[in-house]
């Protein structure tokens, strides 16, 4: 359990801080001249050594930094480089080697925030690498040691999706002997895989090589399919995830079914059947197909007219059951898998192709469907306005992906499948001419290209030109279709009796509500995001959460079966540990500010927060509290407190302020401050800088954890030393990580604006977005603009708005001044003294800095106090030896 | 999925639902000339998927007839709404054949109905008299056989044959009920009923008055939809059982049947046997609730009868 004790002797030990600058090989010395930087860090309070390596994260950059903890006893470590998602945990471990607390570090990020896009303003960029270097030490100066939770893990795993992915994590994690729930939403599991016919490039029967597999999943103890059933809610965090899922009714008792089919057979409605792509109909009482497991009818009530033919069918059987209702299951997981798989996209949206209007324009998947030998028409291959096998069949590549109309990025597999259908229809059908339209061929995997040769050998054609209309004849509903022949520059102008589009893969139905249920971002598509896209490509940002198949973005079969394996590797890392440690960057409550403490009624921090993690009993004299279990540590109840009575570990007031004086210390004016939270928006700027977005170097980010954590006050303070101009930044609200951290934002934020327009703050110089992780181009254009502003007023122009406004935000700050350890440090800024830290710190001691805030303890009787944790492992020994060690 | 999503056409004549799959295509037809927006439809529907839309009037006379219109989306291609309508209104097709799914899976019963002609006992110079005099032109020469022709398809049941012909047509209604016409609660003027019937069972007689002919009607209840004043209903649950479950059903009652000026009741309809959930929800909500309660009851003595046949030396104590 964490020891969160916030006493420093800065007397007897005061900061000594080691500064490393990486060059990230040329990455970050093109652009920046670090020993510039080394040399500023020296002039830095506290700073006892600064270096630069040129990879910092090498072994040799390692060792070096834990050589200098030895020889010049470090206390605190900052390392200019790259991303916290990057390489922040290197650094922890390499100091926490050294004996160091790893939470005495500060990573100070040149790379995506200044090298790689100020490539143009060499020396603005090091002007900026030097200031997010100060306000790393700034920071650092006053970071507290802490120790990492605890948790117990619950050794159960729950996988969402039953596709192929999903069904190869299920029998990994059950070979391992760990209990796996399989949460499927359709009433079968096998996914899309089970729709094809065949699978590239060996030519195998896609489902006989998956319903080996499927069986096994269904025979297999350690694990429990839930089909027809959706994960509604998930609470809690890794190794201690409470999940409820829906059972939707089916109308069908799963113990009694056997899957005999008398009852369809008496069932007088007749619906498309979705997994036949429409192409054949299923009745109201159906199973999606032959091979489905569990073998368990289900009762389509959207469809069913409740005749009771199939009760009487069923007869003494008795497994129908209409009373049915929703039920919920409450499952206790420790990890989580995500295998949501794709769907395919409707291409009657592109309306020159006319899908959905002319009826011999089809889909990939409906073609698979066509021909497959368990298809609607047993294997023949016919066209659906007479039912007749056509003599020629154009496929068009790339419909709805590599379209800035639709979708950008390329579906992956469709190159294959289009090959793969058109060599299977050429084995059918000797003399079926196919023309395969095309922008590029893409073949990157093992044996595809040879595959492709083999394709052109066997005639098929492939015609470079994306169609650009498609023209049915009324009579014979023959379709002409239209394109350039990029080859030969020519018009194309081609007959032929059908068509197939390889429409775009997008990601599968209520991939975004699922994401909002898991607080796992998806991106602007709605695919999964990965927590490093090269390094932790099957990790969510969520710890706990891993990603398996196509969820994250399209993949084909290798790749899912692959990635299922690795991601319950993943997720047995945490299962198999028996416990698991987690940040303790959790808020608490300085009981004595807390107004209920002296009889006050106030539950704010009750309301903002979304974990439920906070025990508020107003009116009882008593004051709030946080559980520490439960709370996730966005900050959004420290920024709400009226009292400011709730500060947050490593995220505390005074600690951004710190950063905020370092930024603005110079030239405040000119500067634009972003606040960014750590994951949409810190995110989008990494992105920004990974894909090198240029924008002004006059930026300046701070991270917190969530937008939430954003106090009105940070802002006013950074307008009261000057600032040019100030952003919020977060999620989407509906992608917030910390479910409501964003809105709450929103509101304080949306109200603040009024405030400052009212004491002359130019609108364009404080703005609010959302900025998703994808979104680096958005991020790059929000400071395009923002610095804009900051150059269109001018720096005599803000130095008068923010005069004007100075004496209003000044009193407006009063309160934040009464918390002690900001309340030191703006004392220090106003004497002009704020880089005497070394003495500054050794008076912080009486000013209140040093003084003792344990965690909170529960302030509940001790009996129920764990029962309201609901972990009692990790809450009672902290509750305990807050009280003392009882 | 685009394939397999119904289509629906509407013009001023009809409205076509159409689903098109590559092995299986539905197809249903409203015919909205001979639709007198009865409200049987959206009764029978099991799926909610008709609504009404009511007649508009004008100065007591129909501007404008009552007519339905389908939810694509709902539909579910049962075919009991053609089944069950009175004035053969609504066409089911299944791959181009003319056939109710729910009839052909025993969901739903035949009803029993019929229109015979006896050449002999017909006087054949009272021919042109009786093609003219029916409602729905149904009834045609044939010369060949210099006999009359009926087609069956369309021949709403309504009787006016067997009374012009005297007998030699023979016609059996589905439905047996009642309709009652108060003259004096009727808005003055008002002749809306009888411009909707379809069996000119309300006529306007030589004195331009309101009249009725109860022996034509056939219990379709279109003159009530029509009527200015206007049912006032109340919800109540009807249940019954099935395989040992309790099913409770949303149902309708009219409150204030004392002020209205006319009224049909459907007492029970001439069918077919069939064991069908279907089929008793259908009955409960189209007739009143008597003709439900009957027919369950029926349910119950007939499976009381198969369970004693069933036991051994049951047929002896069934005779007793």
């Amino acid at each position: 359990m964490a020891k969160t004790t916030r006493e420093i002797d800065y007397e007897n030990d005061p900061p000594r801080i080691g500064v490393y600058v990486c060059h990230c090989g040329s990455n970050i010395a093109s652009v920046i001249t670090p020993s510039e930087v080394v040399d500023y860090a020296k002039t830095l309070p506290g700073v006892v050594v600064a270096k630069e390596h040129r990879y910092a994260c090498s072994d040799p950059g390692q060792s070096m930094i834990q050589q200098d903890i030895k020889e010049y006893g470090l206390n605190r470590v900052v390392v200019a480089a790259c991303s916290v998602a990057m390489h922040e945990p290197t650094f922890k471990a390499c100091i926490s080697d050294a004996g160091l607390n790893p939470f005495m570090f500060q990573m100070a990020n040149i790379r995506e925030h200044s090298s790689w896009v100020h490539s143009h303003e060499k020396a603005a960029a090091t002007e900026k690498a030097k200031d997010l270097v100060a306000a790393a030490v700034a920071k650092v100066t006053y970071v507290h040691p802490l120790e990492m939770f605890e948790v117990p893990v619950t050794r159960r795993a729950l996988i969402v999706g039953g596709g192929i992915a999903g069904i190869s994590a299920a029998l990994d994690l059950a070979d391992m002997n760990i209990e796996t729930y399989l949460v499927e939403k359709s009433p079968t599991i096998g996914g899309r895989m089970a729709q094809l016919d065949k699978t590239f490039p060996t030519m195998d029967c896609s489902i006989c090589i998956e319903a080996p597999k499927m069986v096994d999943v269904g025979k297999n103890r350690n694990i429990h399919i839930l089909s027809y059933s959706e994960v509604k809610e998930v609470n809690g965090y890794i190794g201690n995830f409470k999940v409820k899922v829906e059972r939707k009714p089916r109308y069908v008792l799963e113990d009694k079914c056997t899957g005999c089919g008398l009852c369809a057979e008496v069932c007088p409605i007749d619906v498309p059947n979705i997994f036949e792509e429409g192409l054949g109909p299923r009745k109201a009482i159906y199973v999606p197909m032959a091979q489905a497991v569990p073998s368990i009818y289900t009762i389509d009530m959207d469809a069913c007219i409740k005749c009771f033919k199939c009760v009487d069918a069923c007869g003494a059987l008795s497994a129908i059951d209409f009373a049915q209702q929703p039920e919920i299951v409450e499952l206790d997981i420790g990890a989580i898998i995500i295998a949501t798989g794709y769907d395919t996209w409707d291409p009657s949206e592109i309306e020159e192709y006319g899908f959905g209007v002319y009826e011999n324009v089809t889909t990939m998947m409906e073609i698979e469907r066509l021909h497959c030998a368990g298809g609607p028409t047993v294997g023949e291959f016919v066209r659906p306005s007479d039912g007749k096998v056509p003599k020629n069949l154009a496929l068009i590549q790339c419909v709805g992906s590599r379209d800035k109309r639709y979708h950008e990025y390329c579906s992956g597999f469709c190159c294959m499948y289009t090959i793969k259908n058109a060599m299977l229809l050429k084995w059918l059908y000797p003399d079926m001419d196919i023309i395969i339209f095309r922008i590029d061929i893409r073949t990157p995997g093992k044996t595809y290209e040879e595959f492709y040769e083999r394709a052109r050998e066997a005639g098929i054609h492939f015609i470079q030109g994306r169609p650009s209309e498609i023209v049915e004849d009324p009579v014979t509903k023959n379709l002409v279709v239209h394109a350039e022949n990029i080859a030969t520059g020519r018009h194309v102008a081609l007959e032929v009796e059908m068509v197939g589009l390889a429409n775009a893969a997008i990601p599968s139905e209520g991939s975004f509500d699922l994401g909002r249920v898991l607080t796992v971002p998806n991106d602007t598509y709605g695919w999964f995001m990965e927590s490093h896209p090269k390094l932790k490509p099957l990790d969510t940002p969520t710890e706990g959460i891993y990603l398996a198949g196509a969820a994250q973005g399209p993949k084909d079969i290798p790749q899912s079966v692959s990635q299922g394996s690795g991601a319950a590797g993943r997720a047995s890392r945490v299962l198999n540990a028996g416990k698991w440690e987690i940040d303790p960057i959790i808020a608490y409550v300085d009981p004595e500010r807390c107004i209920n403490s002296r009889g006050g009624k106030c539950d704010i921090c009750y309301r903002v927060c979304p974990y439920g993690a906070v025990i508020n009993l107003p009116g009882t004299g008593q004051p709030s509290s946080i559980i520490p279990a439960k709370c996730h540590g966005c900050g959004t109840c420290v920024a709400e407190c009226p009292q400011n009575a709730i500060s947050q570990h490593h995220f505390s007031d005074g600690q951004i302020v710190a950063q905020l004086h370092a930024l603005l210390a110079e030239k405040p004016e000119e500067k634009v401050i972003a606040f960014t939270c750590r994951w949409c928006s810190g995110m989008g700027a990494d992105n920004a800088g990974t894909s090198h977005f240029e924008y002004p170097a006059n930026t300046r980010n701070i991270l917190v954890m969530c937008a939430g954590r954003v106090d009105a006050d940070f802002v006013m303070e950074a307008f009261r030393l000057g600032a040019g101009a100030v952003l919020v930044s977060g999620c989407h609200p509906q992608d917030c990580h910390y479910i409501s951290g964003r809105n709450f934002a929103d509101t304080r934020i949306t109200r603040l604006f009024a405030q400052l327009e009212k004491l002359g703050i130019s609108p364009g110089r404080f703005r609010l977005e959302s900025v998703s992780a994808t979104e680096g181009a958005k991020w790059a254009r929000i400071m395009r603009e923002m610095s804009a502003v900051v150059q269109e007023l001018g720096p005599e122009g803000i130095r008068a708005e923010n005069e004007k406004a100075l004496p209003q935000l000044t009193k407006r700050l009063a309160r934040m001044r009464e918390v002690p350890e900001v309340g030191y440090l703006l004392r220090l800024a106003d004497g002009a003294a704020l880089k005497d830290v070394e003495t500054g710190v050794k008076q912080a001691r009486d000013k209140g800095l040093g003084q003792t805030v344990g965690v909170t303890e529960c302030q509940l009787p001790e009996a129920t106090a764990c029962d309201t944790c609901q972990l009692a492992a990790a809450c009672a020994p902290e509750t305990k030896q807050a009280k003392g060690g009882k | 999925m685009r394939r397999g999503a119904t289509v629906k056409t509407k013009t001023e004549q009809r409205i076509v639902l159409d689903r098109k799959m590559v092995t299986l295509h539905q197809t249903q037809t409203w015919d909205l000339d001979r639709c007198v927006g009865c409200q049987i439809g959206p009764l029978v529907c099991p799926k909610d998927a008709i609504s009404h839309v009511p007649a508009v009037l004008e100065n007591g006379r129909l501007k404008q007839r009552a007519s339905v219109d389908i939810d694509p989306e709902k539909c579910v291609f049962c075919g009991m709404c053609s089944v069950m309508c009175p004035t053969n209104a609504i066409t089911m097709l299944v791959n181009g054949k003319e056939e109710a799914p729910v009839q052909k899976y025993e969901a739903f019963p035949l009803l029993i109905e019929s229109n015979k002609f006896n050449r002999d006992a017909f006087d054949m110079s009272r021919r042109d008299f009786v093609i003219e005099n029916c409602p729905t032109d149904v009834i045609s020469y044939d010369a060949k056989a210099d006999t009359l022709k009926v087609d069956q398809k369309y021949c709403i049941r309504c009787r006016q044959c067997e009374v012009a012909s005297d007998g030699a047509f023979t016609v059996v209604q589905p439905w047996q009920g009642s309709v009652t016409l108060r003259r004096e609660l009727c808005v003055e003027g008002c002749l809306a009923c009888a411009d909707i019937c379809p069996t000119r069972a309300l006529h306007v007689d030589e004195n331009g008055a309101l009249a009725l002919a109860d022996y034509y009607c056939i219990k379709c209840g279109a003159c009530m939809q029509v009527c200015p004043i206007k049912a006032e209903v109340e919800p109540y649950e009807v249940s019954f059982e099935y395989a040992g479950t309790t099913y409770t059903r949303e149902h309708e009652r009219i409150t204030n049947l004392d002020q209205l000026p006319i009224v049909v009741e459907r007492w029970r309809v001439g069918h077919t046997e069939v064991q069908s959930g279907a089929w008793v929800a259908a009955l409960i909500r189209l007739a009143d609730d008597k003709a439900g309660e009957t027919e369950i009851d029926r349910k119950r003595a007939l499976r009381r009868r198969d369970l004693l046949t069933a036991l051994k030396g049951g047929r002896s104590l069934l005779d007793k």
